[in-house]
């Protein structure tokens, strides 16, 4: 009998078939092709270009521009997510969630995290890394790069000379002699420039600064040794540390050495200043801030060479793009604008001003999209208008011309 | 007679889901076996009548979804994880079979079996999907919601965007529409 609640038939004699075999099979292969590709049927990738595919598997992460270098970013989004450099003057536990590190005194590590993937600096000295298994570290160092994922390791970054380092978020492949990785538990990745190896539990492995990634550094300029005895090497050390920071803005876009002549004379006043190369970008800058530094009074002075090394901190496009991905998949558009456009200021190409571009779009921010769409090629054009339009963001907007030949889409 | 046995799915258990949550493959492939046939099943019964080559990619879409917003997912909220898909699931068939394309009933093909116990089954099963087919979109997701995947009203209220009333009047109506179709049918059901 019917009633109101149900049609008192038997509804099961309708049945489906069963569900087609490889649903999951696809559905995951889909899922991986986003996240390396972000939207690939809407974004061609440069033939030309190497696939972030292949960027994925050949490089670690590498912890992302300047700002992470000294500033420490708060937990703004979920628990897990979070960036920070931590400084040990002494041994210190770093907790990272599950997995953690702790520094010996004298090492620095800046790190940042972004769900479950780690990325980590570790500039110089030694810490100890657990990790946990839900989470990847990657490890970089100036000679290589550690990817680890459900591991215990030690890392040791030992310097050239510590001792000439003007500033830690400085050092680069320049100053460090060797990084010493000795795995406990797990398996980890190390990544040198133009290899990788696996290192196992119990296993020692060793980077050695070699090749081009090295700027040699001359024993004669190594150390602050005054010329003249009455000018002592912790008075240079001491003077120099007052405008260390000085110094280093002078260079915040420069990379290589530097070396200055400084003479100074017996009331602890520069009286000379010469730097090589004379022309490159910071050595006025550099120059004028050593002509003020005040040295302590001595009965002769004394004069001494003083060589300095700057990078500037590298930025990792693939990085950057696997958090714009990630946003954009967590429907946090915001994030993915800003990863996107930190790509593209990372190693700008049609690429990366695509991806900017098609956020740009996708959030209405139509100024932007113009800038942008200026700066495309004519096919790029083409692919630029159709996609906006997908947006409601139509030609006129993007090039103050009406579209023609086509029924607009709304 | 009994109504239809709904397509029960043992929930994913919390560490998987979370595993999920966080982009594992295995528990992404886990979540997607776990789900796929009421996934399946659904859409395959809103699309009755229609373009049913479609019913693979629409399952295939309605994970891609499901796994790129799980993330932001509430595991603590009011919905079920099922629930959840199946919400997805119907709102990506809905606007599909708003495109012009796919308005056109092709129908199921008639029975011509002989009326032993299996082919009046059958002959059942083809009425149900004819009158199935015939439903307004709206009440057919109304129906295939309530009778096939027991979602409460206030699930299907908010999958679909209505109100509970308008809910519970779009299933009355569908259930009067297809009783008519059924007793045209198949007149002995309802000599018995």
């Amino acid at each position: 009998m019917m009633d109101d609640e149900t049609l008192g038939i038997d509804l099961d004699a309708w049945q489906p078939p069963p569900p087609p075999a490889g649903i999951a099979d696809r559905v995951l292969a889909r899922m991986r092709e986003e996240t390396t590709n972000i939207l690939p049927q809407a974004l061609p990738i440069d033939p030309d270009r190497p696939s972030t595919r292949r960027w994925w598997l050949v490089g670690g992460a590498i912890v992302a521009a300047a700002a992470v270098a000294v500033v420490v970013f708060g937990m703004t989004r979920a628990p897990a997510s979070g960036s920070g450099q931590l400084v040990a003057t002494q041994p210190a536990h770093l907790a990272l969630g599950p997995s953690s590190a702790d520094l010996d005194a004298r090492t620095v590590v800046t790190w940042r995290r972004a769900k479950y993937r780690i990325t980590a600096q570790q500039a110089g000295g030694a810490a100890q890394w657990r990790v946990d298994a839900g989470d990847t570290l990657t490890i970089e160092t100036a000679l290589g790069s550690i990817e680890a994922t459900n591991a215990s390791l030690r890392v040791e970054v030992k310097m050239l000379d510590e001792k000439k380092t003007i500033a830690l978020s400085a050092v680069t492949a320049a100053a460090v002699a060797v990084v010493t990785i000795i795995v406990y538990e797990g398996t980890v990745r190390v990544r040198e420039p133009d290899v990788s190896h696996e290192v196992r539990a119990g296993t020692t492995y060793q980077i050695k600064a070699k090749g081009d990634n090295v700027i040699e550094v001359e024993e004669s300029v190594v150390g602050a040794a005054p010329v003249e005895p009455d000018l002592t090497r912790e008075h240079v050390k001491v003077a120099m540390d007052s405008v260390k920071n000085q110094i280093r803005a002078c260079a915040d876009r420069y990379n290589g050495k530097l070396s200055a002549l400084v003479i100074v004379d017996g009331t602890g006043k520069v009286t000379s200043v010469t730097m090589t190369p004379s022309d490159a970008a910071p050595t006025e800058c550099v120059a004028r801030w050593l002509g003020r530094t005040k040295f302590a009074a001595t009965k002769n002075g004394g004069k001494f060479r003083y060589p300095f090394l700057f990078t500037v901190p590298r930025c990792d496009v693939d990085e950057l793009l696997a958090v714009g991905v990630d946003a954009l998949t967590s429907q946090d558009p915001e994030r993915a604008v800003e990863s996107f456009e930190a790509a593209h200021a990372c190693a700008p190409s049609m690429d990366t001003l695509k991806r900017v571009f098609l956020m740009a779009c996708k959030v209405k921010n139509t100024t932007r999209a113009r800038e942008l769409y200026r700066e495309m090629d004519e096919q790029s054009q083409a692919w630029a208008i159709s996609t906006c339009a997908n947006n409601g963001v139509y030609q006129e907007t993007l090039t103050d011309e009406p579209e023609r030949g086509h029924v607009r889409r709304r | 007679m009994p109504a239809a046995v709904a397509i029960r799915t043992q929930p994913l258990d919390e560490l998987t889901l979370r595993r999920a949550q966080r982009g594992e493959d295995r528990a992404w492939r886990e979540l997607v076996e776990r789900y796929q046939a009421p996934v399946h099943a659904l859409v395959w019964r809103l699309l009755a009548g229609r373009a049913r080559h479609r019913v693979p990619d629409l399952v295939q879409e309605t994970f891609v979804r499901v796994l790129r917003a799980l993330p932001s997912w509430d595991v603590a909220g009011a919905a079920s994880l099922q629930t959840w898909i199946l919400t997805i699931a119907t709102r990506l068939t809905l606007n599909e079979l708003r495109k012009p394309e796919m308005t056109a009933i092709t129908g199921e093909p008639p029975s011509t079996e002989r009326a032993d116990a299996a082919s009046e089954r059958a002959r059942i099963g083809a009425a149900i999907a004819a009158g199935v087919a015939a439903l307004p979109d709206a009440q057919r997701a109304v129906f295939v919601l309530r009778e096939y995947h027991e979602l409460e009203y206030a699930d299907i209220a908010e999958a679909l965007g209505l109100d509970l009333g308008t809910v519970k009047s779009r299933l009355a109506r569908a259930r009067a529409t297809l009783r008519e179709g059924l007793v045209a049918a198949v007149p002995e059901l309802w000599r018995r």
